[in-house]
Order: C-alpha cells, then sequence, then structure tokens
C-alpha cells in the first residue's frame, strides 16, 4: 500500500480520534452522570412499576386473602371469580384460585390454574420474587407425582391436559432458560 | 428566459412539499419542528416494537411505511424497481447505525436540521455547518478514490424483503398487534392523524422517488456543481415552504435559546452532522433518501435501513441520544466511534494510482 498525503491525513484522523476515546471520560467524568442518572431514571421506573403492581395486588386481593385467613375458602374461590370478571387475565388470580384449589384438594385443576398464571407471569416460580408462590407449586406437583407413582399406571394414568400441566411446571420450577 | 425542465420542476415540487408538509405535520401534531425526522421517526418506531424501553419514546410513526411503500408504488409503475446491491454488506449495516447516531447527537435528521433553521432555531447552524462540512469531506473522499464497490443486479426476493418489512409495519398500525408499545406521554404520544401522517409519507415517497431529492444530496450537487445544480431550486422551494408555513401557523421564533428538541453544545452538533454527511456521501443519501432508495430494490439502501433500525433502538437503550440538556459522554464516545469508522473505511476502501 502506497502512502500518500491523503492517507496520512487519515491515520491522524484515526490517532486523533482513538485519544479523545481515550481522554473523554477523563476530562468530562462529571458528564457521564448525567448519561448515567438518565439510565438509572428508567431502572427507577421499572422497581415503581414491580412495586406499585405488588401494591395493586394486595389491595385488589385483599378481600379473597381475608376470607381465606378467616377459613372460607368456597367464599374466597367465588369472590375471586368476581375479580376475574373486572381484571380478566390477571396472573395473580390464576395463582390464588390455584393455591385455594389445592387446599380443596382439587389437584388438577389446581395444576392447571397454577400453569395458568405461571404462563403469564413466570416470577411466580422465581425463587427471590416477593410474588413467588414456589413453595406452594413444588408441594403440589410433588404431591402429584407422588400419587400418579404409587398408580401402576404412573403419570400415564393423568389426563393428558394434566401430564402436561404437570410437566410445564416440573420444567419452569428446574429453571433454566424461558 | 430559461424555463426549467420536467425533472428541475419535480425537484422543486419535492422540496416546496416537504418544507409545508414538515411544518404541517408539526402543526397537526407532530412534535415541534419534527414534522418530518427520519431519525427521531425511527427511534419511535423501534420503540413501538419494543427495541428499547424509553416509554416516552414509543410510536409506530406511519409517515416511515408511508415513504417506503410511496416509493415502491412509484418505482413500479415508473418501471425503475430494480434490486441491485454491491459488496461489504456488513460496512452498509454499520453506516446505517452510524447515521443514526449522528442524528441522535444534533436531534433530527438533515430534514429536521433544515426545518429546525427554517422555525428560526439557531442552535441548527452549527448543524448546518457541520453537514456541509461533512458532505464536502465525504465528497473529498470520493475524489480521492474512496469507494465501496459497484452495485450489480440483484434477486428480486432481496430488493422486496425490506419494502415488505414497512408493508409489516403498515398493517401493525391498523390491526395494533398486542406486541405494540404506545407512548402515553413524551414526544412519541403526540402525533398527527393517522390519515395526514401516511397520506404525507406516500405523496412524499413518491416525489422523492421521482425527483431523487433529498438535503444532503443537494448539498452535495450544489458544492460540485455551483449554481447550475437542479437541486438548488428544491432546496430554495424547501426553504421559502417552510418559512411561510412557519410564519403562517405561527411556528416561527428566532431565537438562540429555548428551541425545541435543540441543546447547545454547537461542536457536538457540528460533528453530529458532520458524521451524517460524510457518510451520507460515501453510501449514496442520508436516512431519508435511503428508505426511498429501499423501496426501490436497492439492496445496500435496505442494509443501511436495517442498521438504522438497530441505531434506533441502541441511542435510546445505551443512553447515546442528545436531549435538550446536552450530549451524554456515551453519546460522545458513540460519535467518535463512528467518526473511527469512516476513516478506517476511507483508508480501507480507497483505490490509489500506481505510478
Amino acid at each position: 500500500m502506497q502512502n500518500d498525503t491523503y492517507d496520512r491525513l487519515l491515520w491522524i484522523g484515526i490517532a486523533l480520534v482513538v485519544a479523545a476515546i481515550a481522554i473523554l471520560p477523563f476530562v468530562q467524568a462529571n458528564d457521564s452522570t448525567q448519561s448515567a442518572a438518565r439510565l438509572l431514571g428508567r431502572a427507577n421506573d421499572r422497581q415503581a412499576i414491580v412495586e406499585a403492581r405488588r401494591y395493586l395486588l394486595r389491595q385488589r386481593y385483599e378481600p379473597v386473602e381475608s376470607l381465606l385467613q378467616q377459613g372460607r375458602p368456597q367464599q374466597a374461590l367465588l369472590k375471586l371469580e368476581e375479580l376475574s370478571r373486572t381484571f380478566p387475565g390477571d396472573a395473580h388470580a390464576f395463582i390464588l384460585r390455584g393455591q385455594i384449589l389445592a387446599d380443596l384438594g382439587a389437584p388438577a385443576e389446581a395444576a392447571s390454574s397454577f400453569a395458568q398464571g405461571i404462563r403469564l407471569d413466570g416470577s411466580y416460580v422465581d425463587k427471590t420474587s416477593p410474588l413467588s408462590r414456589r413453595y406452594a407449586i413444588s408441594r403440589l406437583v410433588d404431591g402429584i407425582r407422588a400419587k400418579t407413582a404409587a398408580s401402576s399406571a404412573g403419570t400415564a394414568s393423568a389426563s393428558p391436559e394434566m401430564a402436561q400441566n404437570l410437566r410445564y411446571l416440573q420444567s419452569r420450577l428446574a429453571g433454566g432458560c424461558e | 428566459m430559461n424555463l426549467p425542465d420536467r425533472h428541475t420542476g419535480t425537484i422543486a415540487v419535492t422540496g416546496m412539499a416537504m418544507g409545508l408538509l414538515g411544518v404541517m405535520l408539526a402543526y397537526w401534531g407532530n412534535p415541534e419542528n419534527s414534522g418530518i425526522c427520519i431519525s427521531c421517526f425511527m427511534e419511535n418506531s423501534v420503540g413501538a416494537l419494543g427495541l428499547h424501553d424509553n416509554a416516552r419514546l414509543q410510536y409506530l410513526r406511519p409517515e416511515l411505511p408511508g415513504f417506503v411503500i410511496g416509493a415502491v408504488l412509484s418505482a413500479i409503475a415508473a418501471r425503475e424497481f430494480r434490486p441491485r446491491g454491491s459488496s461489504a454488506p456488513m460496512l452498509k449495516f454499520f453506516a446505517g447505525l452510524f447515521l443514526i447516531v449522528g442524528c441522535a447527537i444534533f436531534i433530527g435528521c438533515p430534514i429536521k436540521l433544515l426545518l429546525r433553521l427554517t422555525a428560526g432555531d439557531l442552535t441548527a447552524v452549527a448543524g448546518m455547518a457541520g453537514l456541509a462540512a461533512g458532505v464536502w469531506t465525504g465528497l473529498t473522499a470520493l475524489g480521492r478514490g474512496v469507494e465501496l464497490g459497484e452495485q450489480k443486479p440483484e434477486g428480486s426476493l432481496n430488493g422486496i424483503l425490506v419494502p415488505a418489512l414497512f408493508c409489516l409495519l403498515l398493517l401493525f398500525i391498523f390491526i395494533r398487534p398486542s406486541f405494540l408499545a404506545l407512548s402515553n406521554e413524551g414526544s412519541s404520544a403526540r402525533h398527527a392523524p393517522l390519515i395526514a401522517s401516511l397520506g404525507s409519507g406516500l405523496l412524499l415517497g413518491v416525489l422523492a422517488q421521482r425527483s431523487r431529492f433529498c438535503i444532503t444530496g443537494s448539498m452535495r450537487d450544489i458544492i460540485l456543481m455551483g449554481r447550475r445544480a437542479p437541486q438548488l431550486i428544491g432546496l430554495a422551494a424547501f426553504v421559502t415552504a417552510a418559512v411561510c408555513a412557519s410564519l403562517v401557523t405561527g411556528g416561527f421564533h428566532l431565537s438562540l435559546y429555548g428551541q425545541p428538541g435543540a441543546h447547545l453544545e454547537y461542536l457536538w452538533s457540528f460533528l453530529g452532522m458532520g458524521l451524517v454527511g460524510w457518510i451520507s456521501v460515501l453510501f449514496g443519501g442520508c436516512p431519508f433518501r435511503q428508505l426511498i432508495k429501499a423501496g426501490e430494490g436497492d439492496v445496500d439502501a435496505g442494509l443501511m435501513v436495517l442498521g438504522m433500525v438497530m441505531g434506533g433502538a441502541l441511542v435510546q437503550a445505551w443512553g447515546i441520544a442528545a436531549t435538550a440538556a446536552g450530549v451524554p459522554l456515551n453519546g460522545k464516545m458513540a460519535l467518535l466511534a463512528g467518526f473511527a469508522f469512516i476513516l478506517l473505511i476511507s483508508l480501507m476502501y480507497r483505490r490509489r494510482c500506481t505510478r
């Protein structure tokens, strides 16, 4: 390659740009806070949304929780149905229904409800999420597996839908990429 | 007296329509001085598609599919839809990305630069000087033998894909799939009525395809040909129409301070538009022209458009884009990286004379 004046100018330009990239963060250290603040602001917004959602869920399903604490699961289930008509497709309602149905001894329906809820929002099986119902879901899955293992046909004896839900819940409890 | 020929007339009509609609779209609802801004539209649209999380910049701007589909229809009608492309595809992709970086540092594409100037925004003078310097530098590079390969005919599917993508975006505008994010606040919550946006986009797409008019292309031709360049008439028509429309609609405020979507870091405005001018000349057009060429089946332009899509997402996600508060450090670093990129291209894609 034969270098002429234009080539030399380009090389000088590249050297200047590289030097500027290296120096700029030190020269404008305070400027980085502006950029960082904007990105941090978005992180704060995301955190606020998460906290607001948690607060809203607590408020929205407080009547159901209170009926459960009073030991009236049937009424809690009815209240839940009523709320589900107002807020259809809410993952929290499916999870609560799963919990109630599991306590009432309807594991197939509970598994179906848990699976629907987790498909909508995976945080209910996260170990660290404040919304986590991992323990309740895990207990249900283990119970169903123990029961089906005891029967001679194993998992095959369960209905195809229940088997599908069970495998889905098992997979989500096992972790991995979503 | 010599009457302008038909092509010059088309250029004048395109310039006038662009200047007029650029102001009117802002009057009808788009953000101030942003009646037409390809980089802003790109950032808004990729945000709506979920490619960045700035909740204030998410709206699928109908003007974008309008430009491309208008160009497709015009090219087909004129039998000018010719899928074609050259080598070095990655360069085109990254050139498109850095085009948006340059625009994001200035806050606007070359069309918005003129719209800002004609609305009395004196901060845009630095950008104008930068764009002229960038175009001149690009022309010098071309004169010194920098070339990115000759275009050859390509298979028709290659040329159809990007227009098809924009047809899909147009479909999304009407059916509004659930994954589409739309801002409730911020500049993206402000937009002209759909029919006005889409109609303007289609009209400008057709006119720009017929006339080949774009801002940096005009500046390039004016630098090369002086007063003989027909694009001079197009630019004059743009400026006249935009100034008149701004005055009539009350959008003209001559000042250095308090201008919408503008910052006071003149050096970075100059450099941002300088990078845009340089890339535009080497790669055959500003962001708007790339959309029009993609609509004609130009695969290189299509790759640049995809790079622009990526650029639109990154400038928001990585905190690169400037705001009225100024240019963030990330933006300055990204802009310098863009200059390193274009300098390396100039160095490595240069045909040297052998003695």
